[in-house]
């Protein structure tokens, strides 16, 4: 049957070659879509390795004259933190803090390797403040801080990246002049978005300049807590800048800016395999509505109307398979060439989902028509012809 | 004659209303999608209010210095130091305006708390936006001179932090510790030009920064207006010689060697630092380029479509030409009325389009998605993809007609 439905195909590839076109075209653009997908939700669906609950970002800018000041006005906030009840832990941080819009990045290498990676620069409770666990290692202390080495902490994907399979902990990594003891290692830290890809990340000391502050509220706190700690912080200093903001609006804006964009490209494709959907069905019907004396023949010659409907549908399977089947050409390069830096099973999803979209979408359409051309009378049929 | 073509149309139009629906939708639906997107672009990219000068007006948004031996490099907007030294000097310029970048803060007005975009800005800002002031006016050297603590504000800013059409202006606010007078009120723009949007401006003395500090970052953009367009290459020719002389400073452990400033229209400024950034100020063609491209693969879909659907249509209809052909009716006349036929079809489908994409447009700039956004449909488009899809239709559906009207009577009507 299969052979059959191919010669027959194969005999009018003129006629069929538009709509195998179009089905070549749709697939690549599904493969495209839901290749974006599983990536984004696979990223979704890994620990962050974080927690936004509760936490608050407070960017302050002393407006220093000098950088003794400075160090002087961090310990004045130090003291009035201490002495509100309503923070849990609080940490003083880069400005790059997790889910804003700065990033401050440098290259690190070991042994002849190299990779760029995202530093912060932060205190000893900040995983206490972001809600973080260590998977070996320890967290830095303030009296770790003094020595010549700068301890640091790292990724697991950046310690897999440089290290490979050693273990981390204890290695020194940087130049003679600024060498960096890695004292720690954490298993994720996704901190641009929810649908960051696992990254490299770096945890420093703070240095003098850093002077934003982050912050764990105990649960049950009013919206006019803000207001006060907003106005007491304000008063320490009559030059300071403060704002402060809730880490949790901070991540989902960022997801926003990545979330929205792919729903618009969903929307879109939507709308244009709707609209291929349609073509088919009209094609297909009008197809079988020219077919009517073909269709007769063969009921009169013996064939059940299960297999007429059978055979319409599988004539469509095999016209979806050959544009298919060049689309699936063109989607395998991009694993093989490694056009993007994705992980190949993302393709290879993209590639399966869209294979069944495409097939559903072409049952679908092929059904009503092929239950029509099984419906037909061979004596009407043949007497029309 | 032509009254008949469309009455046959119509009436073709009706007998297979399904076959009808298709070709509407493709032609509707890819025609409100261009349109939505090309009023997004035109919202980010072209002049509109209050930027009415935007043609000749170049910006100059970052200062990079770049330390090439140790690898390390600081870019960001400019002190006012750095702005009224190398920037504010250049001859050739007609106005030359400074704003901070955009940044936000809090204030804890009426019991509630407001996010609000602020900006800090010297008079010549004022001079060079045509913003429309609801109350009062911008503020003058004259309040900067005299250190006045003074603010305008945008209409949404004092609907929240008033009420709503409370007169502000004599009113204070309360902005990062400081209580400044309102001393006007004007209609905001969109955030998405935020190069001069913002909910409350400031004039450049009230920022708390060191006022004496020589250090080249800061936090503001320079906002430079040319006399003619004309005059654009000899500005940024002007102030390339300027940058090839400034004096580079040097920051404790950070030593650069390069520093790179740029004045480039609105678009490169923009896209200066992302994927289609360049050098050379060619990020608009690029984009262009980028853009065109897509439109056409994603159109290529539905004009497929629309082939195939166009063919199966004629087909169907070869029995209808026969018995015209037997009647007498010329090869011209029957791909006369096809043509009719498929530019009454692509028009309707333009008029629908144009009816979608209308109330999408009104819905989304009522929705408060983004504050004060004024997208509009941008006829150049809507005509492109008019004619586009009207090439598409003649090709598909009046060349085979016209093929099929060549044919033998008698084959044709045995279809």
């Amino acid at each position: 049957m299969f052979k059959h439905i191919l010669t027959l195909i194969w005999k009018k590839k003129k006629s069929n070659f538009l709509m195998m076109l179009e089905i070549f075209v749709s697939f690549l653009i599904l493969f495209a879509v839901w290749s974006l997908s599983v990536y984004t939700y696979r990223n979704y669906a890994t620990p962050s390795g974080l927690s936004t609950d509760r936490v608050w970002a407070v960017y302050l800018q002393f407006n220093a004259k000098n950088d003794t000041l400075l160090v002087e006005y961090r310990e004045q906030l130090r003291q009035m933190l201490k002495g509100v009840p309503e923070i849990e832990h609080y940490s003083f941080s880069s400005s790059n803090l997790p889910f804003s819009f700065s990033s401050s990045n440098r290259d690190f290498s070991y042994q002849g390797k190299n990779t760029l990676s995202e530093v912060m620069f932060v205190e000893s409770d900040y995983p206490k403040v972001m809600g973080m666990t260590l998977q070996s290692g320890k967290w830095f202390e303030a009296q770790d801080t003094i020595g010549k080495v700068t301890p640091i902490l790292i990724t697991s994907h950046m310690a897999n990246t440089l290290f490979g399979q050693e273990e981390a902990v204890g290695k020194i990594i940087g130049d003679e002049e600024s060498p960096r003891k890695v004292v720690g290692v954490v298993p994720y830290f996704r901190h641009k978005s929810s649908y960051q890809s696992d990254d490299n990340c770096v945890f420093e000391p703070v240095s003098k300049w850093d002077s934003d502050l982050l912050l764990k509220i105990k649960p049950g706190t009013n919206a006019d807590f803000e207001a006060r700690l907003a106005q007491s912080i304000q008063r320490l200093g009559k030059d300071w800048t403060v704002e402060i903001q809730h880490m949790d609006n901070m991540r989902s804006t960022q997801d926003n800016t990545i979330l929205i964009p792919i729903l618009i490209l969903f929307v879109i494709c939507a709308f244009l395999v709707f609209n291929v959907g349609l073509g088919l069905f009209g094609v297909l019907f009008q197809n079988i509505n020219r077919r009517k004396g073909e269709i007769g023949l063969r009921r009169a010659i013996g064939a059940t109307k299960r297999q007429i409907l059978a055979y319409f549908i599988g004539e469509t399977m095999v016209i979806a398979g050959f544009g298919v089947v060049l689309g699936v050409f063109f989607a395998i390069q991009m694993p093989l060439l490694q056009v993007l830096d994705v992980e190949a099973s993302v393709y290879m999803w993209g590639i399966v989902l869209a294979l069944l979209s495409i097939f559903a979408i072409a049952v679908l359409c092929a059904f009503y028509p092929s239950r029509q051309a099984a419906r037909i009378y061979p004596a009407v049929a043949l007497h029309e012809e | 004659m032509f009254k008949n073509y469309l009455k046959i149309t119509l009436a073709v139009m009706q007998r297979r209303k399904f076959f009808t629906f298709i070709s509407l939708f493709g032609i509707s639906i890819t025609l409100t999608i261009l349109i939505a997107l090309t009023a997004f672009y035109e919202h980010m990219f072209s002049g509109k209010y209050p930027e009415v000068n935007r043609d000749r007006t170049l910006f100059s948004m970052m200062l990079e210095e770049r330390d090439t031996t140790n690898g390390g490099t600081r870019r960001g907007p400019m002190s006012l130091y750095f702005i009224n030294s190398y920037i504010k000097t250049l001859k050739t310029p007609e106005k030359i305006g400074i704003a901070s970048s955009p940044n936000t803060i809090n204030t804890y007005g009426n019991g509630k708390k407001l996010k609000l975009y602020f900006k800090y800005t010297d008079p010549v800002f004022w001079e060079i936006m045509a913003f429309e002031f609801l109350e009062g006016q911008a503020f003058t050297q004259k309040q900067i001179d005299n250190n006045e603590a003074v603010a305008v504000i945008n209409d949404n800013t004092r609907d929240d932090y008033f009420g709503k059409g409370v007169q502000a202006v004599g009113k204070t606010i309360e902005i990062d510790g400081q209580n400044l007078r309102v001393i006007g009120v004007l209609r905001g723009g969109p955030i998405t030009r935020p190069v001069v949007s913002a909910d409350v401006y400031m004039p450049y003395h009230l920022q708390k920064r060191d006022p004496s500090s020589t250090s080249f970052n800061g936090s503001y953009q320079a906002i430079v207006l040319a006399k003619n367009e004309q005059d654009i290459p000899l500005i940024q020719a002007e102030y390339k010689d300027v940058v090839s002389r400034i004096p580079i400073q040097q920051y404790g452990d950070f030593k650069p060697q390069v520093i790179k400033g740029k004045l480039f229209p609105y678009f490169e400024s923009v896209m200066e630092s992302g994927i289609m950034g360049s050098e050379d100020g060619t990020a608009q063609r690029r984009f262009y380029l980028f853009a065109t491209i897509f439109a056409l693969l994603f159109m290529s879909l539905p004009a497929i479509n629309l082939v195939n659907i166009n063919i199966s249509r004629i087909l169907e209809r070869s029995s209808e030409i026969g018995i015209r052909k037997a009647f007498g009716a010329s090869s011209k006349t029957l791909v006369y009325q096809f043509v009719i036929e498929n530019i009454l079809l692509t028009l309707i489908g333009g008029v629908i389009a144009l009816l979608v994409s209308a109330c999408f447009l009104y819905w989304f700039n009522n929705s408060r998605l983004i504050d004060y956004a004024d997208l509009t449909i941008n006829w150049t488009v809507v005509t492109v993809t008019i004619l586009l899809s009207l090439v598409f239709g003649l090709m598909s559906g009046v060349f085979p007609a016209w093929r099929m009207s060549k044919l033998p009577v008698v084959e044709a009507l045995k279809g």
